[in-house]
């Protein structure tokens, strides 16, 4: 059989767009699935998260025109639309592409980097409140960009110095906690106060230097999308999409890990290489994510519960996560800007306040059970 | 003929020797009982055949090739081990469950072929699950849930399998359902290595027993080899009386009582 698959992509390339095996009509395929077969390749991917994805992505899109739409000046979702088409007056094509656009751009890119960093942690360390603001993790990138920017690059925005603060905050957490996959609780304990010593430093830094000095700096800490160019979203956005294909590489096998390290082993998966390497990924990802509009909680926390409830827990859900995520933190961006108008108040303080309400109910119903 | 063999095995945890100077043969398709007392290093002898842990030294041999040689994806294709307790995560049905078992078969560009399918119904069949396909894992009897977990083993058709204590948590109606699932899979031609403690009912299905104590093997062979009134009382430091089954003669330990109540 392999024999003649062999022979025949050898002699034409055509020939493997048709089907070679004659008994696929025969092939169950599991349950709520849909299989794809490429020439000699097949894949499985779950109707549910396609279905959920799509329909989360519709979402997010007509968001983004909202959240274009509302502010100071009011536009129609309509005329932003327009805008967007190609079809609208200059003023209003100011207003959308050049005012309102980087900021939304912001916002969705990095809350779908702490939504997709957050699913990625929750699942491996098998715990709920395992999320990398909770962690230190996004603390020790706000460190890293702060000692930057006062210290080394002052002036330029040093977006890139996060992940350096960030695998800081991992190292460290290592160091205490050496088994996340099977001590959960206890790396979720350690990572906050690991979180804390972190911000901790950070804000012994800054109060060290003038108040115009740190105005800027300060502000994004609390968690700011206020006046976002392109600088900062653009380029974190390219390395995401480059981490996306190694991060879909590892997505079988973390599917796996939700069996336990020890069945996960036994079913053929490299445990340490594959935790390690989920672990450097989802910090890069949460570092890039913190880089733009500063540590902001609950996004990484809710976007994967949310997405797990939508998906039935049938599969890790990562790209419904990173669409959440995005999809929540637009709508808190968008909510302060209007509650706040004509102040400008911090992001990071609406996603606080929605954090803290999720995080209560979460442990007072959780409170019973154990899992 | 012969499946695996430890030679030689140390093996220390925590600067504590758990094994010295263990050796054992598995021929193939029988179905063979660890007994021994609590703490005895059962559960790590099949760590150590699954490559969860590595011996200090000595060497395991599966199939004639040195079991470092093998990487954990291969290996997974010839041995499925079952920890005692496995995790069942939320809302994962039985039937996912089941094909979870066809992960060291399948790839990125191979997730799911005519053989993952077939394998997939054979074990469904043989534990009888069709009825419980759809339901969560998490919401099964215990026995339901264990014979799913041994349909996900079965799944990951291999020759060799490990079971860590599968019956511990069970009542003994949903024990005798396990052993019986167990014992369809050895019927159609698979090694299968359990820790058990219920000695009457390894007695009653095991072709062959190692009884292990004191970081060695004590024992190994045949039922009524192992089960002595010398060697199980020697064992587990205990007096029984070992009594023979009416129906089938397999012998069943019953422990003397120690201290005597006032009349």
């Amino acid at each position: 059989m392999s024999y003649e698959h062999s022979l025949s992509t050898e002699q034409t390339t055509a020939a493997s767009s048709v089907s070679p095996l004659a008994s696929t009509s025969s092939l169950i395929t599991p349950t709520g699935k849909w299989r794809l077969q490429c020439g000699q390749s097949n894949f499985l991917v779950e109707k549910r998260a396609v279905i959920v994805s799509a329909v989360l992505l519709s979402m997010l899109l007509v968001g983004i025109l909202i959240a274009v739409s509302v502010g100071s000046a009011k536009l129609t979702p309509l005329s932003a639309l327009q805008a967007f088409l190609g079809d609208a007056s200059r003023m209003v094509n100011i207003m959308v592409f050049k005012i309102r656009l980087p900021r939304v751009v912001a916002v969705v890119v990095a809350g779908a980097a702490l939504g997709l960093s957050g699913c990625l942690v929750q699942t491996l360390v098998r715990n709920r409140l395992a999320t990398p603001d909770m962690i230190g993790v996004n603390e020790g990138a706000t460190l890293a960009i702060t000692f930057f920017t006062l210290y080394i690059t002052v002036g330029a925005w040093p977006w890139w110095a996060a992940p350096i603060g960030a695998m800081l905050a991992a190292v460290i957490l290592f160091l205490l906690c050496k088994n996340p996959g099977e001590q959960g609780y206890l790396f979720v304990v350690i990572g906050i106060g690991v979180s804390e010593l972190m911000r901790a430093v950070g804000e012994f830094m800054m109060s060290t230097e003038s108040i115009v000095h740190v105005s800027s700096v300060y502000m994004w800490s609390m968690g700011n999308f206020v006046g976002q160019g392109y600088t900062t979203s653009l380029p974190v956005a390219g390395l995401l999409l480059l981490l996306c294909p190694l991060i879909v590489y590892f997505s079988r096998q973390l599917n796996v890990l939700r069996l336990g390290v020890s069945t996960a082993q036994s079913l053929g998966v490299n445990v340490n290489r594959v935790q390690l390497s989920i672990l450097m990924l989802a910090i890069m990802v949460a570092a890039l994510g913190t880089a733009i509009g500063g540590p902001i909680v609950f996004i990484a926390m809710a976007a994967p519960i949310l997405a797990s409830y939508c998906v039935k827990n049938r599969i890790v859900p990562l790209w419904s996560a990173a669409l959440l995520g995005a999809l929540l933190l637009l709508f808190s961006d968008t909510l302060v800007r209007v509650l706040a108008d004509p102040h400008e108040v911090a992001t990071g303080i609406m996603t606080r306040i929605l954090g803290g309400i999720m995080l209560l109910v979460f442990l007072l119903r959780d409170k019973g059970s154990a899992d | 003929m012969t499946l695996l063999t430890m030679n030689n095995i140390d093996f220390s945890y925590n600067e504590q020797s758990v094994f010295h100077n263990v050796s054992i043969q598995l021929s193939r398709g029988k179905l063979v009982g660890i007994v021994g007392p609590n703490g005895g290093g059962k559960s790590t002898l099949l760590k150590l055949i699954a490559k969860q842990m590595e011996p200090n030294s000595g060497a395991i041999t599966l199939k004639g090739t040195p079991l470092s040689r093998y990487s954990m994806k291969a290996l997974a294709k010839q041995v499925a081990y079952l920890p005692q307790h496995p995790l069942s995560p939320a809302g994962i049905t039985v039937e996912q469950l089941v094909q979870y078992g066809r992960h060291p078969h399948q790839g990125w560009f191979n997730q799911w072929n005519e053989k993952d399918a077939e394998q997939v119904n054979q074990a469904i069949e043989l534990m009888q699950l069709a009825d419980i396909l759809q339901q969560p894992v998490t919401s099964l009897s215990g026995g339901q849930r264990q014979r799913a977990w041994l349909a996900m083993i079965l799944a990951q058709d291999t020759d060799l399998i490990l079971l860590d204590e599968p019956t511990s948590a069970l009542d003994i109606g949903h024990q005798i359902e396990v052993m019986e699932s167990i014992s369809h899979m050895v019927a159609s031609g698979k090694t299968v290595v359990l820790v058990i403690h219920d000695l009457a009912a390894a007695a009653r299905y095991c072709d062959e027993l190692i009884a292990i104590g004191n970081n060695t093997v004590v024992a190994s062979g045949s039922v009524n080899e192992v089960v002595t009134k010398t060697l199980i009382d020697d064992l587990y430091d205990t007096n029984v009386d070992i009594l023979y089954a009416p129906f089938d003669q397999a012998p069943v330990i019953v422990p003397r009582r120690q201290v005597h109540a006032k009349k």
